[in-house]
């Protein structure tokens, strides 16, 4: 179970500026563990977490030097596949809350 | 010690060439084409007679066939001017195409060496754009999925 210091409110202003904060690598690993909590709370455990160690990331604090790591020793999905999966699960958190899902 | 051998034996042959080409055209002129001059000679009364020269020719005054002779000798003249130029500019056209070829194969080779880490870089960043739009869209469908299944268990439940 993913352990967060506060408890954070799932809404739009939280998620995009999760998501920024992801895509110019400002984030620290307390914002990728409420990430992984709100996806808990949709039944997603350690979501986060287990997608990195598919790509032999093993913790956030190792992707977060990974991104700031030079083109050249850089592991190659760091920017790409893994990146992809952060966003698109907060893409997806987005629509939960905004009730943009059709359920037909 | 092979290659400068045979590069001497190539120069003795170039000489070789050269001198039996100079020995067979100076044979070739005094001795071939005199001989044919000569067969082909016929006096004027006689080429005339077999009307092979026209008479008008004759007619006119020697000074007057000499001019003739020198304005076709210096038409000729003129025309091989024309020509060597021509060939001039060819050639130097030619040159000028070659040597474009050439600059421009260094230019291109030492840019791609010089700016192939910097292109690299580049494509490299666009396939992970491409590769986090993919993984993007299929996680968002994934999560989507999963919990529309989810509810609509729940609700036929």
């Amino acid at each position: 179970m993913i352990e967060v210091n506060q408890n954070p409110k799932l809404d739009i202003a939280t998620l995009s500026l999760l998501k920024k904060k992801i895509e110019e690598n400002k984030a620290n690993p307390e914002d990728y563990k409420t990430l992984d909590y709100f996806l808990n709370s949709f039944g997603y455990e350690s979501f986060i977490l287990d997608s990195l160690k598919e790509y032999n990331i093993y913790s956030y604090e190792e992707y977060i030097l990974e991104r700031e790591k030079s083109f050249d020793l850089r592991n190659r999905y760091v920017n790409g596949s893994v990146l992809g999966i952060i966003l698109g699960a907060i893409s997806a958190l987005e629509k939960y809350i905004t009730n943009t899902i059709d359920f037909k | 010690m092979m290659k400068s051998l045979f590069e001497k034996k190539i120069l003795i042959g170039i000489f070789f060439g050269m001198i039996i080409s100079l020995l067979f055209y100076i044979f070739w002129d005094n001795v071939i084409l005199t001989k044919r001059e000569n067969k082909f000679i016929i006096p004027i009364d006689t080429a005339q007679a077999k009307g092979l020269i026209n008479k008008e020719i004759i007619d006119k005054p020697i000074t007057r066939i000499f001019q003739l002779d020198e304005e076709i000798t210096s038409f000729n003249q003129r025309l091989d001017d024309l020509y060597i130029l021509g060939g001039i500019i060819i050639a130097l056209l030619l040159a000028i195409n070659i040597g474009v070829y050439i600059k421009a194969e260094a230019e291109i080779e030492k840019h791609f060496k010089d700016s192939f880490s910097k292109y690299k870089e580049q494509v490299i960043n666009c396939v992970n754009e491409a590769e986090s739009l993919i993984k993007k869209a299929q996680t968002e469908l994934d999560l989507i999925s999963k919990q529309v299944r989810s509810i609509k268990a729940d609700k036929k439940i």
